[in-house]
């Protein structure tokens, strides 16, 4: 389980949303990609500040990366290793050699027609390294308080960072995300 | 309530008829059946030992024949489904028909608003659960924004312990906030218990002061009445009649049957005299009937008589 911090003016908040954070994060799918995360919560004012550290930077995922392939007879076999990918692995795969020349078999095995060899097929790009940074952007809006909709992010290799508040975003509040997401940048600990 | 299969529930309901008893409410799914039933307390075991002997089972429902509203600040899905779905299938497990809802423009903690229309659409109902969320201050806030504009007896459900909101619902149960996981633990099914408890509480005391003025005619009563209605036979809008401690609501259409239901006798009355008629603020394909107490149908014979 990843460390995460939450911090604030009110303590039953503060463990109630950190506890809300880790089952959204869950949910997605995303605890084991995050090393550490920090939320900054002052209902009072209003202004939420969650700050996520991932363990890497996200990658762009090819074909060769999340399926097995191999070549026959000027068809290209695709084996999809996780069925998260199959629906963008069949898009890039239309996309590129025509609806005709794309088989789906069954859910995960998918022939192509057309590619001299498996190498060009294992090239194409499946999801680009902003996807899974988008992923957890989604997850943050869904973690913050719905009508706290005047938001700001900040992103940088591997850390996202998002400040909400109810009405004006205040100089101060840009500043106070700005701190959350160096320290959290520099690997260390953010708390009010 | 009865809880079990439709294989000989004609026995049942012969039975019910029989003591003097009357159903307030049958919920049949696929060749499963749910029977809410009112019957006198020495009939019971007769009414318990058939039960058993078709094959089902029998529970107390104290809030059997109320019809509750769940409110949460908006139908988004940082306030749906969890908990207030919980909280409502809880309620409707002690006997109440529930209705979950959410408000237009809730959200926020300035900015959150409740308005006019919304405060009469909850008005309409026996009791409200509302539920906020996990911040103090928020809570406090909404509280007195929000729950100050409801009229029916409120139950506030939030997580943090709230001050000087007392004032503005009849009871509160702290400990359940927003939260993205179903009520199954242990603690969760402790406070599920207590909301249901308070409820019962505030709905008792709302009994006892019917009792001080008794209705002219019991909500039972007229139910038996209506479900001979031919417009209310073919509705096919689960639970067409739906008791409330001081009335019903009828799920037809108030333009085209209103006439009809006044019309119907009671107690050599009409049905329009001693009771209020009024459209749903919902929408207009349901009405809502409040029975008038016996105080007042005797005041009013007294204006008459002048």
């Amino acid at each position: 389980m990843a460390d995460t911090i939450a911090s604030g003016t009110d303590p039953y908040g503060c463990e109630a949303y950190r506890r809300l954070y880790e089952e959204i994060m869950y949910d997605i799918g995303k605890i084991a990609a995050i090393d550490s995360s920090c939320l900054v919560l002052k209902p009072e004012v209003p202004l939420f500040i969650v700050s996520v550290r991932m363990k890497a930077k996200p990658d762009a995922r090819t074909i060769g990366v999340i399926a097995s392939t191999r070549a026959e007879n000027n068809v290209v076999y695709v084996s999809i290793s996780d069925e998260m990918y199959a629906p963008g692995t069949l898009q890039a795969l239309w996309e590129r050699y025509g609806r005709d020349n794309v088989v789906q078999l069954d859910r995960l095995e998918i022939t192509v027609n057309g590619p001299d060899t498996s190498a060009e097929v294992d090239d194409i790009p499946v999801e680009s390294s902003e996807q899974p940074i988008r992923e957890v952007l989604g997850a943050l809006w869904r973690i913050l308080p719905e009508g706290i909709r005047v938001r700001r992010t900040l992103e940088s290799d591997s850390v996202v960072s998002v400040a909400a508040t109810e009405e004006i975003m205040l100089p101060e509040y840009l500043e106070e995300l700005q701190k959350v997401h160096e320290t959290m940048i520099a690997g260390g600990e953010y708390r009010v | 309530m009865y809880d079990g299969g439709i294989y000989r529930s004609d026995e049942l309901f012969e039975l019910i008829e029989d003591v003097g008893g009357v159903v307030l409410l049958k919920n049949r799914s696929s060749q499963m059946l749910t029977v809410t039933m009112s019957v006198p307390a020495e009939d019971r075991p007769l009414v318990e030992a058939l039960c058993k002997e078709i094959g089902g089972s029998v529970k107390d429902v104290p809030l059997a024949g109320t019809e509750i509203a769940v409110v949460g600040p908006t139908l988004g899905r940082h306030h749906m489904p969890h908990p207030i779905c919980d909280v409502a299938e809880y309620l409707r497990r002690l006997g109440a028909v529930t209705v979950v809802m959410g408000l237009a423009r809730g959200r926020g903690k300035h900015t959150s608003q409740i308005s006019l229309e919304e405060s009469l659409v909850i008005g309409e109902y026996d009791a409200c659960v509302f539920m906020l969320g996990n911040f103090k201050p928020c809570v406090e806030t909404k509280a007195e924004l929000i729950l100050s504009k409801i009229d029916i007896p409120t139950v506030l459900m939030c997580g943090p312990e709230p001050e000087g909101v007392s004032d503005t619902c009849d009871a509160i149960v702290s400990g359940i906030g927003r939260k993205a996981s179903r009520m199954r633990e242990a603690s969760d099914r402790a406070k599920l218990e207590e909301v249901g408890d308070r409820v019962d509480d505030i709905l008792e005391s709302r009994k006892r002061g019917l009792e001080e003025d008794p209705l002219f005619v019991h909500p039972a009563e007229i139910k038996s009445l209506l479900e001979n209605l031919e417009p209310v036979n073919m509705c096919l809008r689960p639970a067409p009649l739906v008791m409330h401690l001081d009335g019903l609501r009828v799920k037809i259409p108030y333009d085209e049957y209103h006439g009809m239901v006044e019309d119907l006798s009671v107690y050599g009355r009409r049905l329009g005299d001693v009771c209020i008629i009024t459209p749903s603020k919902i929408n207009d394909s349901s009405m809502l009937i409040r029975i008038k107490t016996r105080a007042q149908v005797q005041y009013e014979d007294g204006l008459k008589a002048r």
